[in-house]
């Protein structure tokens, strides 16, 4: 198992569910609150990505949205970081697509009324609609908590090489996001760099989202996350002085309230984008010597809102590995 | 021309706000003048969440809804000016539940995105069958009333901390109007039996992962007394206590165990919420809101009281309605007086 965001804690935690048997490690250089995952607002409002079946991506989605409801309405919630928001999303023209292939998995989904537009003199369509948000470091920390519980390693650990892993492990979960691109030199992968504000504006109760996707506003618990950027192809991981005005300004455009907001911290994260998630089984050989991966990675803009679904996923392949694996040995080690 | 507002609650200072920026130009001579034994934050205004939401039936008052949606359409407007996160002002959305279908509201095309709830959404909320689901504003008494008064002093008005006895006292002082706006106490000015308390208790807790309102209805046990959730910029509200007839501003401890139970087995997420305040206060209630006005003979002079109290537990949902209404009985009293010169239009 290796990196720590939320593709790697949840799906090192999937493996522990359907497999109570094995023994998981998880292996990472960085933890929370250094991941890519504690940047991204962990707003449940899915990319589309290209080459995936749309029915691939709804059932992830349904999956890590039901999973999470259920968490947002327990006496967990808090901890979990993980809350309900209602909201809009709006257009300065109307899309082609009025019903994006999630419609019907958020919570009352529908057309925003004239009414609702006025306040979006720039925008001329728009969808009102409830969903969940996972606020990071909580989600992660919470996370890593469970995980613990039930016995799993966390090592601090740099791998450059999957290879290195054979000796003490059976099976290799690649969960490295953005570090794929240099682990298994997969050149598919590309970064899309994204620079958000996160300010104090506990006023703000909706989220608001511009359908192109660049603008938005999202609150969590303790900060609202103003976006952002998509630059394909951009490493850089400094931010940029001129993209913070330039963030903040779109943002007030659509949020007037937004110019009172205090304490702004600035991030940049890159998301590991693909045109399709890559969730794959493959078993590297090298000399005679078999080598079991499961990759989950590649998860681009839209990680969280398909992370549990994925690592439902993962966890299954994995279980296939173990299955292929039985006879050599009786208990599994990731 | 002296005005007098007793009280400095959000409708005394309302009041005063909308007759001063209406009528001091035409008016030379108005002096405006608070008087009240309470200022914020230790007003009844002060206690209330800041919803704006009128009760899920109006009784066929239709003045009051008139009233409900100018204050929700003015205050609408104001939410991109830059004043509105001093006034305590933003756009909240949430859940009112019931355990049977109800009819829908007479503010349901006030609010925006009135809608009912889906049955996924009831299933956030076991025991309630039926729902509804707007987009509403949020005016925070405790930003709003500071708001107020500095807006207030900054015209010039003076404020007096001292409980006005009768509105003779001010009378004889040489006050020419009287603005009772004293909301529970007015009784101790002129004897009024419709008037009663409808006490109310709040628990303050820190839970900034709550961003909807949530408030449940309970036929039988009547408005506000069945739990309610409601964030606020700083802190969340829950509530659930309405007890007409009772005048004791002391928290009771079965009023919080009733709260607290209830609150968190709505949202059982609240379990790990912190306490920080806990407050009880007396809703002015009155079968209707009594703005009118009336014509005091005192000796040989005719004093004029304007009469705006008895706003219940929607006073802020009501507030700039009633400012306005004040406002132009007071019109109505300087034409008479001769004070202000006919409106340009016409001469006849």
């Amino acid at each position: 198992m290796w990196v720590s965001g939320v593709i790697g804690l949840s799906t090192a935690l999937c493996i522990t569910e359907t497999c109570p048997s094995c023994s998981v490690a998880v292996l990472s250089d960085q933890f929370s609150p250094n991941t890519t995952s504690d940047v991204a607002a962990g707003m449940l409002i899915p990319h589309t990505y290209p080459d995936t079946p749309i029915h691939r991506q709804k059932q992830w989605f349904k999956e890590t949205f039901t999973y999470l409801f259920a968490i947002s309405n327990s006496a967990e919630a808090s901890e979990a970081g993980i809350h309900l928001v209602s909201g809009w999303q709006v257009f300065k023209s109307t899309p082609k697509e009025e019903l994006p292939f999630w419609s019907d998995i958020v919570l009352g989904f529908r057309a925003m009324s004239e009414a609702e537009l006025l306040k979006f003199p720039q925008h001329r369509f728009g969808q009102a609609f409830t969903t969940l948000k996972c606020d990071c470091p909580p989600y992660l920390l919470w996370l890593e908590k469970r995980l613990k519980a039930t016995g799993t390693q966390m090592y601090t650990r740099k791998v450059a090489d999957l290879w290195e892993l054979h000796n003490e492990y059976d099976i290799v979960v690649n969960c490295t996001g953005m570090g794929a691109h240099q682990l298994v030199g997969d050149k598919q992968l590309f970064p899309v760099r994204g620079q958000v504000l996160k300010v104090h504006a506990p006023w703000v109760k909706h989220f608001i989202r511009d359908g192109d996707g660049l603008t938005y506003i999202y609150p969590g618990i303790h900060r609202v996350t103003l976006g952002g950027t998509r630059e394909e192809g951009s490493w850089s991981l400094s931010p940029d002085a001129g993209t913070t005005r330039d963030i903040f300004d779109r943002c007030c455009s659509l949020e007037p309230s937004l110019h009172k907001a205090q304490d702004i911290q600035v991030k940049v994260g890159l998301r590991p984008s693909r045109q399709c998630v890559r969730v794959q089984r493959e078993v590297l050989s090298q000399g005679g010597v078999k080598l079991p991966v499961v990759h989950n990675y590649g998860h681009g803009a839209g990680g969280f809102s398909v992370h549990r679904g994925t690592a439902n996923e993962a966890a299954r392949l994995v279980g296939k590995c173990i299955s292929a694996l039985q006879g050599s040995s009786s208990r599994a080690k990731l | 021309m002296r005005v007098a507002v007793i009280g400095a609650g959000v409708i005394g200072l309302s009041s005063a706000l909308c007759i001063h920026e209406q009528f001091h130009s035409l008016v030379p001579s108005l002096e405006l003048e608070v008087y009240a034994d309470r200022f914020t934050p230790h007003t009844t205004s002060d206690g209330a969440a800041g919803l704006w939401q009128p009760y899920v039936s109006d009784h066929g008052n239709l003045q009051e809804t008139l009233w409900n949606k100018e204050t929700f359409d003015y205050f609408l407007g104001h939410l991109h000016s830059p004043a509105a996160k001093e006034m305590g002002l933003f756009l909240i959305s949430g859940y009112n539940l019931f355990t049977e279908p109800v009819p829908d509201p007479s503010w349901k095309n006030i609010v925006l995105g009135f809608r009912n709830l889906t049955p996924k959404e009831l299933e956030l909320f076991p025991g309630y069958s039926y729902g509804w689901f707007n987009t509403a504003l949020m005016l925070e008494g405790r930003s709003y009333l500071p708001w107020l008064t500095n807006r207030l002093t900054q015209r010039g008005v003076k404020f007096f901390h001292k409980k006005v006895e009768s509105f003779q006292e001010l009378f004889s002082q040489g006050v020419d109007v009287v603005l009772n706006c004293s909301g529970m106490r007015a009784g101790d000015l002129q004897p009024d039996p419709e008037l009663q308390p409808g006490r109310g208790q709040i628990i303050k807790v820190l839970a900034p992962w709550v961003k909807h309102f949530i408030i449940t209805h309970d036929v039988k046990s009547g408005i506000y007394n069945s739990p309610y959730v409601i964030p606020g910029s700083k802190v969340t509200v829950l509530g659930g206590i309405y007890q007409h007839g009772n005048w004791s501003e002391e928290n009771s401890a079965k009023d919080h165990k009733s709260i607290w139970d209830n609150c968190c087995r709505l949202l059982p997420t609240l379990q790990k919420a912190k306490i920080v305040e806990e407050w009880s206060g007396l809703r002015p209630a009155r079968p209707s809101v009594r703005l009118e006005r009336e014509s005091i003979r005192l000796g040989n002079l005719q004093a004029e009281v304007i009469h705006n109290y008895g706003h219940g537990g929607f006073g802020i949902t009501i507030h700039w309605g009633c400012a306005m209404a004040a406002a132009r009985l007071f019109g109505n009293i300087l034409q008479e007086k001769k004070k202000l010169a006919t409106p340009p239009g016409p001469r006849l």
